[in-house]
């Protein structure tokens, strides 16, 4: 007989859409795990949870949003910052998210992303790179490095482009907080996603993570459990380390830490002071 | 009386300034005027020029007859010179390489007084201006009037020399020009007209957005719309209105809708290159059912086709845009007290309907200016549709009702979780994949259709029951096509019909089996080579036209050309 005590509750599940699981994930994926940091952040900050709004692109790390019990935005491919950055900008009392992956960030996205940073509109991007499109049967993408292979860069060649380095890219085009760690180091990513969505600014939060499914299989890196046990291995923490030298390489050194901590005008701030002295002049 | 100015020169040489100052003349003595502007997609060079027609009635489109020709180059002259009437007048400057040949060619030392006497030939606009009024018998005041206006903020010692350089010219012309060149020019006399405001299609599109409230306006440049983004720009910050200028036209969009979700109303301007980026958003605007209004000024296409030209031919992709099906509402103003009309209805019955509603303008609308009363920004009123009153125990975004539309409520508000998503959807918004909720959702979105269809309204009709011909039209041809049917039925003897469609998508069909039933003929005329708002019209009714008149060329419809061509169809 089970009675009311014998049921546990997850301490998070009032932030989730308990009655939306189990959700699409494989085993393995590490998206359930950041999944689990962005609403242990926002439970830390003790944000209201009305007004929050997470906005996410299409793929697997895409379907994060249908999971939180907050406003959510489930928007077209690679558009997930610039529908952001419209809410954040319609209403600046909200708390504007965005979860969604290296695909849809850094490729099809990537000019919003860069020109995100640059205007520096109080978003917070987290980006789970698990190195290649996992929802579509796992292709290559922007984040997939050199002569990995994939469903679009077959053996014996595999991929002839080189990747991104996500860090670089956002601190490069004017974030004023970058971090990056892995799937396994859940604390301190909580910790930092805290940080990125309490900062007044464009905050991007990098987490390294594992596909099984696809890019594990293709790339004969074992299953869920060693995969994630390699990120712990090759976790290199350097926190404050300058961001061009946060180096990424899944074999041997994922550079982990915040490397940009920085504090510029904000794009809404800026906006409302303009329009308060355009309106005084007026007057 | 009706009178047409040409001022052509190189782009540089302030061909819109002297447009700007005689236009002012004009309007200030109670006339009519109707200004084109046609220039080349360069800066500097090139052939540019202004065409003013100036009325003592209103006057909507350019004509083909031109009285006075004011050239800064030769171009300027060769390139109207087939246009000009007998004893027309072509002042121009008498540095250019020209020999005249009539009397009424005037050689004027205009970037030589601007020169010798304002101290640069920038002025030369302002020298001008000082030949024209002579030419039409104006008193020199309005010289200082307007230059004042167009140059004070430069200080007042650049408005004084200006104006001596304008004084120079009016003289030396009042002694100089003389004899038959006056008579064309006798009936141009200060008239009664009351309206003051000269506005271009552009600028009273951009009031419209404002008037109905949009908050929140993302553009990417791009001719011929931009200069609808640059005047919300400019009275951005007093009225508190987020503006972006985006990376691309696919953020404009979909930022766009993110401000909807969040709350506001929201606007974007493009034209067919952007709005091609932009139909993705289009989809889930349509698909999240979230409002916005997309201002499209067309020009000819495809790809980057002629960039400063005119052309109606986004139609039929403007209604089919994006993958799937969904309701959305079409405009396509007339003019630009229609335009402001336009925009105003399209931001109500997007919210009313949360829809995304579409403004197809063109180059022609967008960049000519005319005189008019005013824009009727107090009689606006603003209509957000059905918005959530608390009724629900849980807020249900997608909540299916009798008429297909859910209360709206936003992210932020108390109580109320908002839940979007692009994917087919539950009632509270998350993802679904069952068919009888598809289905469901589906016939939502489509009973919107009549219901938008029933709040449009009905196409403008004109001329006689039982016409020999009715023409059927949309969107700026307007002004040229009244006018010729005007002139053929009251000249002429005809008795031809003009129906003339601003509202057209989703298209009321009542008028139109009325014109199929009782006209002997019903001719299309439009802006594009394929007779794209026939087609939708035979979609819609199932009749079929009897003829079809297209221009393509770029340039505007003037009266004769309109004319011209239904005589060949009558024939």
């Amino acid at each position: 007989m089970t009675t009311e005590s014998d049921t546990l509750v997850h301490p998070l599940a009032k932030y989730m859409r308990t009655d939306r699981l189990p959700w699409i994930y494989c085993p393995g994926c590490s998206i359930g795990i950041v999944t689990g940091m962005v609403a242990r952040a926002i439970e830390n900050l003790g944000i209201d949870f009305n007004k929050v709004v997470i906005v996410s692109g299409i793929g697997c790390t895409g379907r994060v949003s249908g999971y939180f019990k907050t406003g959510t935005f489930h928007t077209t491919h690679g558009r997930p910052i610039a529908f952001a950055e419209g809410v954040k900008i319609a209403n600046p009392e909200l708390e504007v998210i965005v979860v969604s992956g290296d695909g849809d960030i850094a490729a099809i996205g990537g000019n919003h992303l860069i020109h995100a940073c640059r205007r520096n509109i109080d978003i917070t991007v987290v980006c789970l790179n698990n190195f290649n499109y996992g929802m579509t049967g796992g292709q290559f993408g922007p984040t997939t490095e050199h002569e990995r292979y994939t469903q679009t860069s077959p053996r014996p060649i595999g991929n002839i482009e080189w990747p991104f380095n996500l860090v670089k890219l956002a601190a490069s085009s004017g974030a004023t907080f970058v971090a990056r760690w892995t799937a396994v180091q859940v604390r301190r990513a909580t910790k930092s996603i805290e940080k990125a969505i309490a900062k007044r600014g464009f905050s991007f939060v990098e987490i390294v993570g594992a596909c099984p499914t696809s890019y594990g299989r293709s790339n004969r890196l074992g299953d869920g459990v060693e995969m994630h046990r390699h990120l712990l291995k090759v976790a290199d923490i350097q926190n404050g380390l300058p961001p061009h030298e946060a180096e990424l390489e899944y074999d041997s050194r994922i550079v982990c830490g915040e490397f940009v901590d920085i504090d510029k005008p904000e794009y809404t701030e800026v906006l409302k002071k303009a329009q308060e002295k355009a309106r005084s002049e007026a007057r | 009386m009706d009178i047409t100015f040409n001022i052509g020169g190189m782009a540089g040489q302030g061909i819109d300034t002297i447009g700007d100052l005689l236009t002012k003349v004009f309007v200030r003595n109670g006339l009519y005027t109707f200004t084109v502007k046609d220039f080349e997609s360069r800066i500097r060079g090139g052939y540019n020029f202004t065409q003013i027609r100036v009325s003592d009635r209103p006057v909507h489109c350019p004509v083909d007859d031109i009285h006075v020709i004011v050239a800064l180059s030769k171009d300027a002259i060769t390139g109207k010179r087939d246009q000009l009437v007998a004893d027309g007048v072509i002042i121009y400057d008498d540095r250019l390489d020209f020999e005249p040949s009539e009397q009424c060619h005037f050689p004027a030392p205009l970037s030589k007084t601007a020169k010798s006497v304002g101290g640069s030939t920038r002025m030369t606009n302002a020298a001008a201006l000082g030949a024209l009024l002579s030419v039409v018998g104006f008193p020199f005041d309005l010289a200082k009037e307007v230059l004042s206006d167009i140059f004070s903020a430069k200080g007042s010692d650049v408005v004084e020399r200006n104006i001596r350089v304008a004084q120079a010219l009016y003289d030396f012309t009042a002694e100089r020009f003389t004899g038959s060149c006056r008579t064309l020019l006798r009936d141009l006399r200060p008239g009664k007209a009351t309206a003051r405001l000269v506005v271009t299609g552009n600028q009273a599109v951009a009031f419209g957005a404002m008037a109905a409230n949009a908050k929140w306006v993302a553009a990417y440049p791009m001719s011929p719309s931009t200069g609808a983004f640059v005047e919300i720009v400019s009275h951005a910050r007093e009225l508190g209105i987020g503006v972006l200028q985006t990376e691309d036209e696919i953020a404009a969009l979909a930022m766009a809708i993110g401000a909807s979700y969040g709350g506001v109303r929201s606007f974007v301007s493009t034209s067919g290159g952007g709005f091609s980026l932009m139909v993705e958003a289009l989809g889930l605007a349509g698909m999240t059912e979230t409002p916005v209004v997309i201002y499209n000024a067309q020009r000819p296409g495809p790809s980057t086709g002629l960039p400063t030209r005119t052309e109606q031919s986004d139609l039929l992709f403007t209604l089919f845009a994006s993958q799937g099906e969904f309701p959305r509402v079409v405009f396509a103003p007339r003019d630009p007290v229609d335009a402001f009309e336009a925009v105003v209805r399209a931001f109500n019955l997007a919210d009313r309907f949360q829809v995304p509603a579409i403004v197809l303008g063109d180059q022609y609308l967008a960049d000519s200016a005319m005189n008019i009363e005013g824009l009727d920004v107090p009689g606006v009123t603003i209509d957000r549709g059905k918005l959530y009153d608390g009724s629900q125990d849980q807020y249900q975004r997608y909540l299916l009702t009798e008429d297909g539309i859910s209360p709206r409520a936003f992210p932020g508000d108390p109580g109320v979780v908002v839940v979007s998503s692009g994917n087919a959807h539950l009632e509270n918004g998350h993802i679904t994949e069952d068919p009888s909720l598809r289905d469901a959702m589906v016939e939502k979105f489509i009973k919107k259709i009549p219901a938008i269809r029933e709040s449009l309204r009905e196409p403008d009709l004109y001329g006689p029951d039982n016409p020999e011909l009715t023409i059927v039209s949309w969107g700026t041809t307007w002004g040229a096509i009244r006018e010729a049917v005007t002139i053929l039925n009251e000249k002429e003897d005809r008795t031809i019909a003009h129906l003339h469609f601003t509202d057209i998508y989703p298209l009321r069909t009542g008028r139109l089996e009325e014109m199929f039933a009782s006209s002997e003929r019903v001719v299309s005329v439009e802006q594009n080579a394929t007779s794209q708002f026939a087609h939708l019209v035979t979609m819609e009714t199932g009749h079929t036209f009897d003829g079809h008149i297209n221009k393509f060329d770029g340039r505007p419809m003037t009266p004769r050309w309109v004319m011209d061509r239904v005589r060949e169809v009558i024939a």
